[in-house]
């Protein structure tokens, strides 16, 4: 009988990988809402904060297909660079919108 | 991410039962050329087929030590023999002729400090993974609450609805980096698992949103 010599009890790798999917998709919607709301508001200067969040989480997004190609194609880490880079961008992106809910 | 330290590989071959249990210490002296410095345990033929795909697919790993059994094995332990000794984690603590043996790469960092099983890293980024869909999730609500819901009589509802959404995902983003790290600390030294203290502030911060829009409800 012979085994795939890549398998693995668990599939802990693509439960990871997907999960990491699963946080840039869910990146991309906000992402639409924030480009959505930037169109409503287009030609103002209100539109700055909502693109620059959009971006924020397009670039989270990014981060997220980044580390999950990476644990798909075999390499096993710790995520340091990656928790810590959509971390900031999720925190810059909800700072953004509560000042601008604020002053609005 | 030092050299080696956070890579496991778990070599699952088609090694056939005479192999089970062979301890293979394997070095990887680049990403492309495998040398076998040690090979013991009597097992004669490690196949290099079964070996080397799974080998390549570790990443600049230094030094690795494999120890090859069945796989089938591993998922269901044979009745009757002993379990494998746990640490407070419940990490399976390898065995070297053993039927539970499975690859852990420990390369000490500082005085008592280890990387733990490279399943207990993951698990533990997909914890933190579900806090920040949990904080985005929040993100969306806040914007949603301003773009789509009509103003309350009283200005002020809309806006600390929205606002309360955003600083609840502030907080949870960053509770959820901080709790990541120390499991992954408490891990690595081998030490009980931190409490998780973002399950009683979500339960209360949405508790508090929610008074908050049935408040704002009743009141128009």
């Amino acid at each position: 009988m012979s085994i795939p010599s890549t398998r693995e009890p668990g599939l802990q790798r693509e439960r990871t990988m997907l999960a990491w999917r699963r946080t840039a998709l869910s990146a991309i919607a906000i992402a639409a809402l924030f480009v959505n709301q930037a169109a409503g508001h287009s030609g103002s200067a209100a539109m700055v904060p909502a693109l620059f969040t959009s971006f924020m989480m397009l670039a989270t997004a990014g981060v997220c297909f980044w580390r999950g190609h990476r644990l798909h194609a075999g390499k096993i880490d710790v995520g340091r660079y990656a928790a810590a880079i959509i971390t900031a961008a999720v925190a810059a992106s909800a700072i953004t919108a509560a000042t601008v809910e604020l002053w609005s | 991410m030092g050299p080696g330290a956070q890579d496991c590989q778990r070599l699952s071959t088609s090694a056939d039962h005479e192999c089970i249990g062979a301890v293979a210490r394997v070095e990887l002296r680049s990403a492309t050329s495998v040398e076998w410095a040690d090979s013991t345990a009597g097992c004669m033929d490690v196949s290099a087929h079964a070996a080397i795909p799974a080998i390549g697919s570790a990443t600049g790993t230094l030094n690795q030590t494999a120890y090859l059994s069945g796989s089938e094995t591993e998922q269901q332990p044979i009745p009757g023999e002993p379990r494998p000794p746990l640490n407070r984690l419940g990490s399976l603590r390898t065995r070297r002729n053993g039927n539970y043996t499975m690859t852990t790469l420990h390369e000490e960092q500082h005085a008592g400090e280890s990387e733990p099983d490279y399943r207990f890293t993951l698990a533990n980024e997909r914890t933190f993974l579900a806090w920040i869909r949990t904080a985005l999730g929040l993100l969306a609500g806040g914007v949603a609450v301003h773009q789509l819901v009509t103003p309350f009589k009283r200005s002020g509802a809309r806006t600390s609805l929205a606002v309360g959404c955003l600083v609840l995902s502030i907080v949870l983003a960053v509770g959820a980096y901080s709790h990541w790290r120390s499991v992954q600390q408490a891990m690595r030294r081998d030490a009980p698992l931190p409490g998780n203290i973002l399950v009683p502030v979500l339960a209360v911060g949405a508790g508090v949103i929610a008074l908050l829009a049935g408040a704002a409800v009743l009141l128009t």
